[in-house]
């Protein structure tokens, strides 16, 4: 009889103990996926400035000077050459820039738009970067003022 | 005598259950020591992630930039299949050993040996022109890699190739590259390093042999790279193995096109490696050049009767891009004419574009 109780009794120490360490692991695994997903919320927006440094550097719309480029320029001419290639020509953009869109605009002087690439985009969330820009008109060797706004869609 | 008997069962089963206990509670300790370093070398390699994406972006924004970072000693592994290669780039990815974590690299120009593991990455990259801006090339490396630029001591030709490559790689101030003759080749010894490579600026004689020294011949970590060429363009040919001499495998030629893509060639592990890096540089080369195709066609449009500029950008320079753009069709097989091909468009569309701008014209590029 009272082997049992001692038995009872170590088996109870056992319960409350493990009863804890559960409760303490539990606790601290709700906390890592909290801070796990507060990194990721992080990482995805570090991750869209990178795409839109990206977007900013394409040598497809950039200034240039004989291979020298210019930057946060854009050159509206190849702005419109990229504008019009045909999807086939864009498919090598879907794996640089998935689920994006970007679109150059003009307010000064004139008020302008082209939507540059990924007009059907789908998805639940979208953050918009506009990115204020010099729009370059080779044919009349003059600068405007603009943005290239790009869109990514998560 | 039944209670004598009674005590010896107690005692037993006491220590039946402490064993049975002790080893529920060691169990449990040891999966969740499991579970936590799995989890702590997720969260190591995906640290490593963000901070190699950051380099890879660095390299697409800014060229010229060399820099060493610091490394948990998590092994990298590159891979780069070239006949995997579509119109939305190559299969390829970096993956951190063991960790089951990949990072795509279907677009990325990354030339590295296939395995790095070390606690410091040396980064550098260089922008690619053809006449103008195509992309820019990133070169990893570890501080334990060395290079042998060797050139012939008898062609002026190959010694001032050399020089100039070594001039060039040299803007990596952390590399360990050595400019040196065919005829000390076999007096540099094996010190250690992860990997050794010979870069020569000749092709030897089919008789001749690589003489490397004793040490660096036991340690089997070395290989031969050979150049073809000049700063312009040429091919590289990567070595094998025949008769127990280091020789060019002619089925492991591929054509370079300007310094940046024979460095590329240089830093690849091998010819699987640097091809399919090449055929993404392609890809975007031929998207660039339909920008510009593109862009003269419209400055073509825009000037169509002014006879001052008009002929800058009629059919002899759009042909010039046509060309470019056919001598890429087949990337996967590129042939030493479709380089020379390039590199004659490329050259008169230099000549027509100083040629607008001096009649102040608009720029072709």
């Amino acid at each position: 009889m009272r082997a049992q109780m001692k038995m009872g009794e170590s088996i109870m120490i056992l319960i409350i103990f493990f009863f804890l360490l559960v409760f303490g692991i539990v606790f601290y695994a709700k906390y890592a996926v909290i801070s796990a997903g507060s990194k990721q919320d992080e990482n995805k927006g570090l991750q869209a400035i990178q795409l839109v440094q990206m977007v900013q550097s394409l040598p497809e719309i950039q200034c240039s000077v004989e291979g020298i480029i210019d930057y946060n320029c854009i050159d509206l001419m190849k702005v419109t050459a990229l504008k019009d290639f045909t999807p086939e020509q864009k498919k090598i953009y879907s794996t640089m820039f998935p689920k994006t869109i970007i679109t150059a605009e003009e307010v000064y002087p004139e008020k302008r738009r082209w939507q540059i690439y990924g007009d059907d985009v789908s998805g639940k969330s979208r953050s918009f970067f506009p990115v204020p820009v010099a729009l370059y008109n080779a044919t009349s060797n003059e600068y405007y003022f603009g943005y290239l706004n790009i869109t990514v869609v998560s | 005598m039944i209670k004598q008997k009674k005590g010896i069962v107690e005692v037993q089963f006491n220590w039946l259950f402490i064993l049975i206990v002790g080893v529920i509670i060691l169990l449990f300790f040891v999966s969740l020591t499991q579970w936590y370093r799995g989890s702590k070398e997720k969260e190591l390699a995906s640290d490593v992630l963000y901070k190699l994406d950051n380099i890879l972006t660095g390299a697409q924004i800014s060229s010229r930039s060399a820099s060493q970072i610091d490394m948990p000693s998590i092994g990298l592994v590159f891979s780069c299949d070239p006949d995997e290669c579509s119109d939305y780039g190559c299969a390829s990815s970096i993956e951190f050993e063991g960790s089951g974590i990949a990072e795509d690299t279907a677009m990325d120009i990354i030339f590295s040996q296939e395995s790095l593991k070390t606690e410091l990455l040396d980064a550098w990259s260089l922008d690619w022109n053809v006449a103008y801006k195509v992309t820019n090339f990133l070169y990893l490396s570890t501080p334990d890699i060395k290079y042998y630029l060797v050139y012939d001591p008898d062609d002026t030709t190959s010694e001032d190739f050399a020089k100039s490559v070594f001039s060039k790689i040299g803007e990596n101030k952390y590399l360990d590259v050595k400019l040196i003759d065919g005829s000390e080749v076999e007096d540099q010894e094996y010190n250690g390093e992860s990997f050794v490579r010979f870069v020569l600026f000749y092709l030897p004689a089919a008789t001749d042999s690589i003489d490397v020294s004793q040490s660096m011949q036991k340690s089997n970590k070395w290989d031969v790279l050979f150049v073809d060429g000049d700063e312009v363009s040429g091919h590289v040919m990567f070595s094998m193995v025949s008769g127990g001499l280091m020789k060019p495998d002619e089925t492991k030629d591929y054509p370079y096109l300007g310094l940046p893509s024979l460095i590329g060639a240089i830093y690849s592990q091998d010819f699987d490696d640097y091809k399919c890096n090449m055929r993404k540089a392609l890809l975007r080369l031929r998207a660039v050049n339909d920008i510009y195709l593109e862009r003269t066609k419209k400055l073509y449009d825009y000037y169509a009767g002014d006879m001052q500029c008009e002929f800058y950008y009629d059919t002899e320079t759009t042909d010039q891009f046509e060309a470019i753009k056919s001598a890429l069709a087949d990337p996967g097989n590129l042939q030493a004419s479709d380089i020379s091909s390039i590199v004659s468009a490329v050259d008169n569309i230099k000549n027509y574009n100083s040629q607008a701008n001096i009649r102040s014209c608009p720029r072709i590029y």
